[in-house]
């Protein structure tokens, strides 16, 4: 109970409040801003964040994640842009409600029910993570060597249909986070004598490059005309939300749930939860012909499952220290720079730190509606805002935000070349969330990779012995050949009926 | 800008096979079977192969693309391509000068040749170079502490 008094202590001082309040502002902005997405918005705070305490840089990256996921749907109902990936799936509907004159109404409902997602997430969050760390004291190196590769195997498999790209990308995360100095052997790896890459590839300038220079390279060389804002007076958006809630309840808990589950599941997020909600909604409904033409029905649903998944990408960040999505890997990151490394001990060991984390995530949900309301209100005048000159501002940003963590001119030549390189791939269809989830769990493999072998003295029956690394292992060699698998279950069906008959 | 598919397969199958050549000097460590050389050498593996499924994904594939590279609309814009190198060049050219020129020489013409590349007028470019500047370097050196560099203006730091 004490902790649970220390971590409320933790959250309600000036300090963090005043932090909540400026990153809400910001996460709400840059969600508003079609460009410029959510993992733009966390990876640009994180060089502010080296200079916080832990409990205020978990703050400002709660909150802004929270907020700028919500704020995407602004520019989707008034431009038909989304202003982040999650709202991509549902931009078309909540644009042909504006048009039918119901801008209220599909901006309320992305604001409130993305509130009550949020919070269902984070009622999971609280409810699954400290049973989870329970059961993950117990884990060895076995345990998170299969762990690990079964979460990037589901990643790549569910969070995109080019599983090929994806698998690429991954390893090259892996390859990227292999220079230097900082593996098991300490032996310097893919240096080339360069002394400025023994302490490896710095993780803030590849974020800022990947997730913001990229963005700027497309924004430059962009020749689309920007579509006029769409010209609705907008009212009162909380007029008729408890109508909806009455009328959708299986709706909202089915986008609830469907949200956290995705968003848990190592790699896909929010916006991949919002594409299957949707769909889910569609094929459920009763009035499936009324989608796409400007029907709230999905809005309600992948609106919430794009918050919860937020929350629910949170659960195995901090029981194993596997990022559920992109914006979590950014976190992971955060969390081992200030001490706090994620993983079971971090339950037992700081309780208030985590009660405090579930505290921000309420509060963060709670403070949405006010904060999205106002938002909703200047909204034509974010969208106004020109976009060519925060492009610079944001680059000058990139800049001195990579330069800051080591005070090194070469930390901004990582960050163009980041840059440039994801600007390309993404250009040809190449999923980026991979490649993070690489950097951020390639040195996590290899260490439990290590351990074991060192343990098992190379015997590879060992890493199957223990029961659940033993169900892990086979479960990850299932979905491994499970292409292979089908077909041949495939062709033994297809014998059956010819040797019945 | 597009690249097909089987040129970026065959790129990836070179780093791919670089990466393995590379890892095949590393040490074995004394009385294990994983060293150094293992991960990475796995991750190469990995990245070759791949690298040739998708050559060979790309070779069997209907032709989507006119070439085998194929660039966008901007190539015909020269704002866009101006706007474009000066990303890329303004970047590289703050990595050169600024230790040298220091912070506050530099960014300020950095902002102003961004601003005009994407279509912004010279007085609101000025305005927003010279304002942006002083609120970066303001956040940055004197909240955070971070040691931007002084350049030629050393003498005057403050």
């Amino acid at each position: 109970m004490d902790a649970v008094v220390t971590a409320f202590g933790m959250v309600f001082n000036t300090e963090t409040l005043l932090i909540i309040a400026a990153s809400s502002i910001y996460g709400l902005f840059v969600g508003a801003v079609p460009g410029l997405t959510a993992t733009m918005a966390l990876a640009l705070l994180v060089p502010l964040t080296f200079f916080m305490d832990p409990i205020p840089a978990l703050a400002a990256m709660v909150t802004t994640s929270a907020m700028a996921i919500f704020a995407g749907d602004i520019p989707g109902c008034l431009l038909r842009m989304p202003g982040t990936a999650a709202s991509a799936a549902y931009t078309d509907e909540s644009f042909a409600m504006s048009r039918n004159g119901h801008a209220d109404t599909a901006l309320g409902a992305g604001l409130v029910f993305s509130a009550i997602g949020g919070l269902f997430g984070t009622v999971v969050l609280i409810a699954c993570a400290p049973i989870l760390a329970e059961f993950a004291l117990n884990f060895t190196s076995f345990e998170y060597f299969w762990l690990i590769l079964l979460g990037i195997t589901c990643a790549i498999a569910i969070s995109s249909d080019r599983p090929l790209k994806g698998g690429i990308m991954l390893v090259l995360g892996f390859l990227v986070a292999s220079v230097g100095l900082s593996n098991p052997a300490a032996f310097p790896r893919f240096t080339g004598g360069n002394t400025d890459l023994m302490g490896g590839i710095g993780f803030l300038p590849l974020l800022i490059g990947m997730f913001a220079t990229s963005e700027i390279i497309r924004y430059a060389l962009d020749t689309k005309a920007r579509p006029p804002i769409i010209d609705q007076p907008i009212v009162n958006v909380f007029a008729g939300m408890w109508r909806l809630t009455v009328k959708y309840p299986v709706q909202i808990v089915r986008g609830s749930v469907l949200g956290t589950v995705v968003g848990a599941l190592p790699g896909a997020g929010s916006d991949i939860a919002a594409w299957m909600s949707y769909a889910v909604s569609k094929k459920f409904s009763k009035e499936p012909e009324k989608f796409g033409t400007g029907h709230v029905e999905g809005i309600v649903e992948s609106g919430a499952a794009n918050n919860s998944a937020l929350a629910g990408a949170w659960i195995p960040a901090l029981v194993f220290g596997i990022p559920g999505d992109t914006l979590t890997a950014i976190v992971i990151g955060v969390l081992y720079m200030k001490n706090l490394n994620p993983g079971p001990t971090l339950f037992t060991t700081n309780p208030q730190n985590i009660y405090a984390i579930y505290i921000l995530f309420i509060f963060a949900n709670l403070i949405m509606v006010p904060f999205g309301w106002a938002t909703i209100k200047v909204a034509k005048r974010i969208l106004a805002v020109p976009r060519a000159i925060l492009m610079p501002v944001i680059l000058l940003f990139c800049i001195v935000g990579s330069f800051a963590m080591n005070n090194a001119a070469f930390d901004i030549g990582i960050m163009l070349v980041a840059g440039f390189v994801a600007y390309i791939l993404e250009e040809n269809d190449f999923p980026v969330a991979p490649a993070i989830l690489g950097v951020v769990l390639g040195p996590m493999l290899e260490e439990n990779l290590v351990k074991s072998m060192i343990k098992s003295d190379g015997h590879v029956a060992d890493f199957f012995e223990r029961p659940i690394a033993g169900v892990l292992g086979v479960a990850t060699l299932v979905v491994w050949t499970w292409p292979f698998l089908r077909i041949a279950i495939g062709r033994l069906r297809a014998r059956q009926p010819r040797s019945a008959a | 800008m597009k690249i097909h598919d089987t040129i970026l397969g065959l790129i990836f199958a070179l780093i791919g096979v670089a990466v393995l050549v590379t890892v095949s000097g590393y040490p074995k460590m004394p009385g294990q079977d994983v060293g150094p050389a293992v991960f990475p050498g796995t991750a190469g593996a990995l990245l070759t192969v791949f690298g040739l499924m998708l050559f060979v994904k790309g070779r069997l594939a209907p032709a989507r693309m006119r070439g085998l590279v194929e660039v966008g609309p901007w190539v015909a814009s020269p704002r866009h391509i101006l706007a474009g190198l000066a990303t890329l060049g303004g970047i590289l050219a703050y990595t050169m000068l600024a230790n040298r020129l220091g912070f506050l020489i530099v960014v300020p013409p950095l902002m102003f040749v961004w601003h005009l590349t994407l279509g912004i007028r010279w007085p609101t470019a000025l305005v927003s170079a010279l304002l942006t500047t002083a609120i970066m370097w303001g956040l940055f050196y004197k909240v955070l502490g971070v040691p931007l560099p002084w350049g030629l203006l050393t003498r005057y730091a403050f």
